[in-house]
């Protein structure tokens, strides 16, 4: 890619500039001189500013003003605008296509704040049919040309060539190389790959089906089920003899049965005869007891009843004492203390004690045993009143187990009767035990059925459970050989980008080196003197003098530039990204000697490559311009009146 | 095949490294055709990788790749 014009308006100190980079057919070599101060390196910075959006190569002046020109910000306040816009656009060529790349940034006038932006790319092709993109699709466009990762090997900061082997050695310049070269592609696309396969392998690991498990666990269940039902059969079988059985008994003892309910009632009655006999026997003694009982009673009746009634009498009257213990009141006036609240008691209180026992004419003891015995007759008195009533009771009971027993000799003889008349009892008998033990089987067999119908239908739950997860694993394996499908096309191709990342990086390298030399060797006006240019795995570079020694270190700063451009121009071809070279200032750090060798150098370069270069007059001397003004295509001097507005004094072309 | 057909507006990628890979799936078109898309994918800097490749790779094996 090369560039055809760069127009800037509002940048920095380019109000308005364009510079159209016309190639005369012979060399690609564009000049671009300017005092410091007028610019130089932020026309680098406007370039890269365009195509990436920021401006790695800004002076610290530069970096505390705005980007937008401070005498278009003026005007624009003058005419009374909101807004004023910063715009560079290149136009640049490869192959048939045109691109025009163009990055506007909008300001505040009034405070200098930026707004928003646009980034966009008008591509024409050899056709003359336009496609516009914007934003990440231009990104997009200048990436595949010049990829921003590396445009550091397109526009120099000339300091940089002096520093090259310095401070980009190893790893960098190893990344670099892969990078631009692509094998960092290869590199990344194995890695994110290896990352794929390793998850569609814990994948295909989980999806394991375990099919084998699954049928021998179905056929468990289905033995299970097979004899579950056999158990089933069986037992529904033997309900069906069993029936038939109760049948056969039913028949036998049809008409007949009766003789067999009268057994059971003759036993049953006999056994009630037995407890009937038991009750009246105990009533009897009963009995006994309750006369011998109230004869003592009812003959000291009388008397109870007098005493009771005296007692009651005195003791209606007032006549018995209080209940008051005349010891209890000795023993508290012999301590001096209240035995009740354990208090002592004064004088006073010990003499109406005292005054107490006195009047206490009758002895409580003896009121005591009255009111006991008082209470002890009551007693007595209610017994006798219920002799009658305990009397009746008895003679009740007794009555009602004679009858009953009366009746029960009635009904086992009117049985014992009835079963005098049955012929063949045990046949009857046999008949009967056989229903009953089949009816039992029936009941236990039924239950049977029903526990094992309900475990078959578990079992029969399970095997359609099993048959659901079996299906699904059958499912399930044919997504796992497509898995195993994947992983090993993925395997494949990892394969593949592996050895081609292998082959390419030592190529990469072994080019690197042998095309480094080759435009060295070239390019180098001591000829003779350097032997080669080693590349070790880590990339860095040495260069090894024609006696053998290494000398990269004792290079001066115009070889060492020299060096530096040697191997961008190798990466360049070895990339493919044959884009332009824009170089600030390419001579500041070599000496007067070796500018002429340096020049000469750069115009070799440019018959196949454009070159854009920018000098400071001073750097700009006679013998470069000896060397550089006859082949230029473009020459180029800017100029400032008040550092504030830079503008093309003159171009030659 | 040509980039053109991958759908990709703007490519450049090393020919070496597209030679190279054609050589060694020249009896596998299927392969060649998923390591050039992906690497054309990769190329532009792909962000949420995964999903891209698993997505190719179930395409290409479901179209019947060995």
């Amino acid at each position: 890619m090369r560039i055809q014009s760069i127009v800037i308006k509002n940048y920095r100190q380019y109000k308005d500039l364009a510079l159209n980079f016309v190639d005369n057919g012979k060399h690609d070599l564009h000049i671009i001189i300017g005092s410091n101060g007028v610019g130089k390196t932020n026309l680098l910075n406007a370039t890269v500013w365009c195509l990436y959006g920021d401006e790695p190569h800004l002076g610290d002046k530069s970096r505390a003003l705005p980007r937008i020109s401070l005498s278009a910000l003026d005007e624009a306040r003058e005419k009374g605008m909101g807004n004023c816009d910063v715009i560079v656009s290149i136009t640049a060529s490869d192959g048939g296509g045109i691109f025009k790349f163009e990055r506007v940034q909008s300001f505040n006038v009034s405070n200098a704040f930026e707004r928003k932006s646009k980034f966009s790319v008008l591509v024409t092709d050899e056709g003359g049919n336009h496609n516009y993109y914007e934003d990440d699709k231009a990104k997009e466009c200048i990436n595949q040309y010049m990829p921003e990762r590396i445009r550091e090997y397109f526009f120099f900061d000339g300091e940089r060539l002096d520093r090259y082997f310095i401070t980009e050695q190893g790893s960098k310049i190893k990344d670099s190389i892969h990078t631009i070269s692509q094998v960092q592609l290869l590199s990344t696309m194995r890695e994110h790959l290896e990352n794929v396969i390793n998850e569609k392998q814990k994948e295909a690991g989980k999806k394991s089906p375990g099919i084998a498990n699954l049928y021998n666990e179905r056929e468990e269940i289905t033995k299970q089920i097979t004899k579950l039902t056999e158990d089933i059969s069986d037992l529904n079988t033997q309900v069906n003899t069993s029936k038939l059985a109760i049948s056969k008994a039913q028949e036998i003892l049809h008409g007949q049965e009766d003789s067999l309910e009268f057994d059971k009632k003759y036993t049953i009655l006999t056994s009630k005869k037995e407890y009937l006999e038991g009750e009246l026997k105990s009533n009897k003694l009963d009995i006994l007891k309750f006369i011998r009982d109230y004869q003592i009673l009812l003959s000291f009746y009388p008397h109870i009843k007098r005493t009771y009634d005296i007692i009651k009498e005195k003791d209606s009257a007032g006549m018995l004492p209080p209940n008051i213990d005349k010891n209890f009141l000795k023993q508290m006036l012999d301590e001096h203390k209240c035995l009740v609240c354990n208090r002592d008691l004064f004088d006073k209180e010990e003499s109406e004690v005292q005054q107490l026992i006195d009047r206490l004419k009758v002895s409580s003891e003896l009121s005591n045993l009255l009111m006991s015995m008082k209470s002890d007759l009551e007693m007595k008195i209610d017994e006798a009143k219920r002799y009658k009533e305990k009397k009746g009771k008895l003679l009740d009971q007794r009555r009602r187990i004679e009858k009953e027993i009366q009746e029960v000799n009635r009904d086992i003889n009117e049985i014992d009767l009835k079963l005098k008349s049955y012929s063949n009892k045990e046949k009857i008998a046999n008949a009967h035990k056989e229903r009953t033990m089949h009816e039992g089987l029936i009941e236990t067999n039924n239950k049977k059925i029903g526990a094992y119908e309900h475990q078959l239908k578990q079992q029969n739950q399970k095997l359609n459970d099993l048959n659901e997860k079996l299906d699904k694993a059958l499912s399930q394996q044919k997504e796992c050989e497509l898995l195993k499908k994947l992983i090993h096309f993925a395997k494949d191709a990892n394969s593949v980008i592996e050895e081609v990342e292998h082959e390419l990086m030592t190529e990469v390298r072994n080019n690197m080196q042998r095309k480094t030399m080759e435009y060295f060797d070239r390019l180098i006006w001591k000829k003779n003197t350097y032997a080669n240019i080693e590349l070790d795995e880590e990339y860095k570079l040495d260069l090894i003098h024609k006696y053998g020694y290494r000398c990269v270190g004792s290079c001066s700063a115009a070889e060492r530039a020299l060096l530096a451009l040697s191997f961008t121009l190798a990466l360049h071809g070895e990339s493919g990204f044959d884009a332009l070279l824009f170089i600030d200032t390419p001579v500041s750090r070599v000496s007067d000697t070796n500018r002429e060798n340096s020049a000469v150098v750069l115009g070799e370069v440019s018959k196949h490559k454009q070159i854009i270069m920018t000098f400071a007059p001073s750097e700009y001397s006679s013998e470069i311009q000896r060397v550089l003004e006859p082949i230029a295509s473009t020459l180029v001097k800017l100029y400032t009146e008040d550092e504030r507005s830079t503008q093309l004094e003159w171009e030659v072309i | 095949m040509k980039f053109s057909e991958l759908g990709v507006s703007f490519m450049s990628i090393n020919k070496k490294m597209v030679e190279k890979i054609s050589e060694k799936t020249k009896n596998n078109s299927t392969l060649k055709e998923f390591i050039m898309k992906m690497l054309v994918e990769e190329s532009k800097g792909l962000g949420w990788y995964k999903d891209r490749y698993i997505a190719e790779l179930e395409k290409t094996v479901k179209d019947g790749a060995d």
